[in-house]
């Protein structure tokens, strides 16, 4: 095992490497630049403009940009944010525990609710409840997140006024932070929860007409221990799976819930340093949120062979 | 089991969105089913047929806005800015007074468009990707599945947004850009179906006989992995919607004055407090479209491999 997380440790860095590459190309390839906000403005000359462009190292050739950039972010160095001058780590550090917050609170709702729900769809529910669930869940995974959002702050911060309509809630005050929390975290979990809900329903369904559950139940085992025990544990395998890719997945949800309930994370940033294409920052962001992904990727993939003995890891 | 299982999952892993897994040994498409058959199973689901019928509606409604729309879609009228649903205008006005049912309908045709046509660029990279990936293994295999790797460790949204934003966007560079972000669920999928038909006793008698790689590979392979193709195709144009719709919500999708079922929630959202209709009317039809294409989609999932049913 441990072979193996070493192993999957070093394939993770040409992957990493790849994406910044492609990243870098996608970011930067495309016509115009930083001093585009400029460029109108009467009091700044063409020589300005490309002054602009020489400070910033944006007149070498791109495999030279991306070389230099690869070489800060490897010495800690993530480069300076062209709005405000501060060093890129800052920017995306003093962001990060408001998103990590919200990504996290929502899987576990998300995972909370969706586990009951896809078990007893597959087991104990009759057609009735079975076929409610299921359309429930289909408009849950169909829902754009958005909209959700907007439904809720429309009804439930400004009928109701029972919920902030945005923002984190004052510092310190954890009561009045969980209180902010509450609505951007369940409309995020939403459409994973559905997801996830459909997705173990259809897993639980396969492993119940196991041979082994026919067993378990024919030698006098209660319904219940069967479930959780034999079923849910094997049903799960395809499920953890899934988690894995499903940062990448929260990152995308985040982003339109942070804009929706105006939410200061790292979804805000991205959106904020697109206006003015702030070149580092949104590399910074889209690396860490890369980095993450890998990583969940990886637990996932460790977590997929402790919970199935069939995987062995060192051959 | 292999040493890899960021490989050896690609044949079950989901295709897009949140779906069920194919069935555990993820032979599922090899089974020849009759397309009259398929047809027959998906009839006896409604919640497909409902999808069709949601479909078709919004289909033709696009189709024939011209006609249906009893206003100008883009007729800025200030005198009537706001109204609320009325006999005149049935579902009310927006902030420049232009009728929200016509443009409803006229958002339809790009909306609808941009998706199913980036769902169909999706299903063709992904599969030419995934049949190569799969079909000659080795290097090129190492190749694209890295690619797809990364392409899937990336956020979708953001991704399509700063790529969006940072071009001067056109329905057809849209189209573009959603295509170039959803295509690795079809390559999987693909990848891991070819997998197991390049070592099929039919290709190898066809290999054998010196049918070259191509051919091999469309007329003999494909049509063995077409059924979850479609399935996917499907999800993958609801899937295109949703994005779609995120971007312009966000501002950065199809610029007004084009209207777009995304843009007109972006226009709206000013405005929660005293229309809210505006927002409620273009959610509702976003989220109805994404649900009628994803029940077809379920439909014909079950409808193809019965095994996967409600039982």
């Amino acid at each position: 095992m441990g072979r193996y997380i070493l192993r999957r440790l070093l394939g993770a860095i040409p992957l990493l490497l790849g994406i910044s590459i492609l990243l870098f190309a996608l970011i930067h390839l495309p016509p115009g630049g930083p001093a585009d906000i400029y460029a109108g403005s009467p009091t700044a000359s063409a020589a300005d403009l490309a002054r602009i462009n020489e400070n910033l190292g944006l007149n070498d050739p791109l495999p030279v940009q991306y070389l230099k950039w690869l070489r800060g972010i490897l010495t800690g160095d993530w480069g300076v944010s062209y709005r405000d001058g501060r060093p890129v780590t800052t920017a995306i550090l003093e962001r990060l525990p408001a998103t990590l917050q919200l990504m996290v609170t929502s899987l576990v709702i998300a995972l909370v609710l969706a586990v009951p729900i896809g078990i007893y769809t597959a087991t104990r529910a009759t057609r009735f409840p079975r076929y409610v669930i299921n359309v429930l869940t289909m408009l849950g995974i169909s829902v754009p997140t958005f909209w959700t959002g907007l439904m809720v702050i429309m009804f439930f911060a400004g009928r109701l006024g029972w919920i902030p309509s945005g923002g984190r809630g004052r510092p310190g005050d954890l009561l009045d932070q969980a209180h902010h929390l509450l609505a951007p975290a369940l409309v995020l979990a939403l459409v994973s929860m559905a997801g996830f809900a459909r997705y173990i329903h259809s897993s639980m369904l396969e492993v119940m007409n196991e041979d082994y559950i026919r067993t378990a139940r024919a030698k006098g085992l209660p319904f219940r221990v069967v479930v959780w025990r034999h079923a849910f544990r094997n049903a799960s395998i395809p499920v953890i799976t899934l988690l894995g890719l499903e940062i990448p997945r929260l990152f995308s949800g985040a982003l339109v819930t942070e804009v929706v309930f105006s939410w200061p994370g790292i979804g805000r940033l991205i959106t904020e340093s697109i206006l003015g294409r702030n070149y580092p920052v949104l590399m910074g962001a889209f690396m860490l949120s890369a980095f993450l992904a890998v990583i969940g990727n990886l637990i996932a993939d460790i977590c997929y062979g402790l919970v199935n003995p069939q995987i062995r890891y060192d051959d | 089991m292999t040493t890899e299982p960021s490989l050896a999952r690609a044949s079950v892993a989901p295709p897009v969105l949140s779906e069920p897994p194919p069935a555990a040994a993820g032979v599922a498409s090899i089974r020849p089913v009759g397309r009259n058959q398929v047809w027959r199973r998906f009839r006896r689901n409604p919640l497909a047929l409902f999808g069709l019928a949601v479909l078709t509606f919004l289909g033709l409604g696009a189709i024939f806005a011209p006609v249906l729309a009893p206003y100008d879609p883009n007729a800025v009228n200030p005198y009537q800015a706001l109204q609320p649903p009325n006999a005149e205008h049935w579902l009310g006005t927006d902030d420049l007074g232009r009728d929200v049912l016509s443009r409803l309908l006229f958002a339809g045709r790009v909306s609808l468009l941009v998706g199913v046509g980036s769902a169909a660029i999706a299903v063709v990279i992904g599969t030419l990707l995934g049949a190569v990936a799969g079909y000659y293994g080795r290097w090129v295999d190492a190749v694209i599945a890295r690619l797809i790797d990364m392409m899937l460790s990336l956020p979708v949204v953001p991704l399509a947004l700063v790529i969006s934003a940072f071009t001067q966007i056109t329905p057809w560079r849209l189209t573009l850009i959603l295509a170039a972000v959803s295509w690795m669920g079809v390559a999987r999928l693909v990848r891991g179906e070819f997998l197991e038909l390049r070592v099929a006793q039919f290709t190898e008698a066809a290999r054998s006989i010196g049918t070259p790689n191509l051919r091999i590979i469309f007329v003999h392979l494909l049509p063995n992995a077409v059924s979850p193709i479609v399935v996917a195709a499907t999800l993958l144009v609801a899937y295109a919607i949703l994005i779609e719709s995120s971007l312009s919500f966000l501002g950065f999708g199809l610029q007004p004055p084009t209207a777009s079922w995304g843009n007109m929630l972006f226009n709206a959202q000013r405005y929660l407090r005293n229309a809210a209709w505006l927002a409620v009317f273009s959610g509702v039809v976003i989220t109805v479209t994404v649900a009628g294409i994803n029940f077809i989609g379920d439909g014909l999932r079950e409808a193809i491999d019965p095994r996967l049913k409600d039982r």
